[in-house]
């Protein structure tokens, strides 16, 4: 006799083009609304007033710091990462311009044809919504220029994700963007030979924050791990979107019971290295949602690997949502909370942790360079002045010649991904 | 000397698999089929099933049954 009443059962495509459609039943007690709780005015207000912008600019500090810590091999394979997408990244930012390649058919919808497409490709979630200007980043406000989000996620390598942290978590990671900033371009082209624009928004150059439309497109609900979990594969998935003028209908966001879930299940929670993870929710910007510590986060995933151990132990990314659920429903339990297997990690030279146990690290790991760079070197000086009393000329020429350079780099939302 | 596979619950009556226990299942694992291509579905099917047994649930019909035998050989050297 399960344990728990279904209140709805979600039914999405298999993982794979071709596979068998999946049933997740949530149970009454998970149930709140479909997609996030959200105030609207409120998102409103806080994207006028106090608009979100790329980490790549906002926290271009630490986005340098972290290049002094990667290991060697972390640095070689950056290098070779990042030298691999630039085309792909420079293709996408201009894809926006590109002419269509088709003759369009008046009035006909063309979601499933893109739908199908995207499938064929190889993406394994694909959803349709509204480009929400009110999530896109301050430098590219006006970047992107068609009205309608095509949401695509493509699932990263099962196998390595699970021996995360690692350097093998790290090429399943960086890989899943190199795959997908190809697919994205195929898939654009495809929409033009339809008779319509379609804007690529690479992977590796952001142009907001992606997870609310995807949300909104009914591709899953964001966890306490600050990440969009998926049916198939939690946040085992990298994200991206194209924008097009092609004729398209909207999903609808889905209660897939994940806002309660990660309030009783935890276990990312429990087990996040840097303890950056919340246990309750807050308003945050019109959202009710779990809320990353950032600078709790970065220091430990800049020093092992891309950490990511609330993705590993995150129980919708290890059996899937629909297993989990079932599970959920005939015990009224977590499948695999307080297990070794689900939430057991090694992390690197600091050993092999336990359900229940937690890596220790000093004050000092935690303080590195925080918000702009031109922010941090002027955190700095002022520090000198305070300890010194006075700047000689030679600091003086020192402080003003790296905020040059600061300067003449100019800022971008590219890389880091 | 057998390194004891899985841990009894106090209070639920059946056993969890311990970290050597896993080591070991997935040791032979990735032995026998790291070269197939079912490799990695066995893989998902292995960590499923540990979770159900650890759950003290049936481990279901989709799971594989080499995955099945596994997990069985493992409890059984508990």
């Amino acid at each position: 006799m399960p344990k728990k009443t279904v209140d709805h059962v979600v039914i999405r495509p298999g993982r794979r083009y071709g596979d068998s459609k999946v049933e997740i039943p949530v149970a009454k007690d998970l149930t709140t609304v479909p997609g996030v709780p959200i105030r609207e005015e409120d998102v409103q207000f806080y994207s006028r007033a106090y608009p979100i912008e790329s980490q790549n600019i906002d926290k271009s500090a630490d986005r340098e710091w972290v290049w002094t810590v990667y290991s060697d091999e972390m640095i070689e394979y950056r290098k070779k990462h990042d030298e691999h997408v630039k085309p792909l990244v420079d293709a996408a930012f201009e894809s926006g311009e590109l002419e269509p390649t088709g003759v369009s058919v008046s009035g006909k919808d063309l979601t499933e044809q893109i739908l199908l497409k995207a499938r064929e490709l190889g993406f394994n979630e694909v959803g349709f919504t509204k480009f929400d200007h009110r999530y896109a980043f301050t430098s590219k406000k006006h970047w992107s220029k068609y009205e309608h989000a095509i949401c695509l996620a493509l699932e990263q390598d099962y196998l390595w994700t699970q021996t995360i942290p690692s350097m093998e978590a790290e090429w399943a990671h960086f890989g899943t963007y190199e795959v997908e900033g190809a697919l994205a371009l195929d898939l654009g082209d495809y929409v033009r030979s339809l008779g319509y624009h379609a804007q690529i928004h690479s992977p590796n150059d952001n142009s907001g924050a992606y997870i609310p439309m995807f949300v909104e497109a009914g591709l899953g609900q964001l966890g306490a791990n600050g990440q969009l979990l998926s049916p198939h594969f939690g946040s085992r998935s990298r994200l991206m979107l194209i924008t097009t003028d092609a004729p398209v209908t909207y999903d609808e966001p889905v209660d897939y019971g994940i806002n309660k879930f990660c309030e009783v299940c935890q276990v990312c929670v429990n087990r996040c290295p840097g303890r950056a993870l919340i246990r309750d929710k807050v308003w945050w910007r019109g959202v009710e949602k779990f809320k990353v510590i950032y600078e709790r986060c970065r220091p430990v995933m800049s020093r092992y690997e891309g950490c990511a151990i609330c993705i590993k132990v995150c129980p919708i990314q290890r059996y899937g949502m629909n297993s989990v659920m079932e599970h959920y429903v005939e015990t009224g339990e977590i499948l695999g909370k307080g297990t070794e297997n689900l939430e057991g990690y090694d992390f690197k030279e600091k050993g092999y942790f336990p359900p229940g146990k937690l890596p220790r690290f000093n004050r000092e790991f935690f303080d590195i360079p925080h918000g702009r760079t031109e922010d941090w070197l002027f955190e700095q000086f002022m520090e000198k002045l305070e300890e010194k009393g006075s700047a000689g000329t030679q600091e003086l020429a020192t402080f003003a010649s790296k905020v040059k350079t600061v300067l003449d780099k100019g800022r971008s939302t590219r890389g880091d991904e | 000397m057998l390194t004891p596979c899985f841990v009894i619950l106090g209070n639920g009556g059946w056993k969890m698999f311990t970290k050597n226990g896993l080591d070991a299942l997935f040791h032979e694992l990735e032995r026998d089929w790291e070269e197939s291509t079912e490799f990695e579905q066995l893989s998902r099917d292995a960590h499923l099933a540990i979770a159900l047994s650890d759950a003290g649930r049936p481990l279901g019909d989709s799971i594989d049954q080499r995955v099945i035998s596994l997990v069985e050989k493992y409890k059984a050297m508990s």
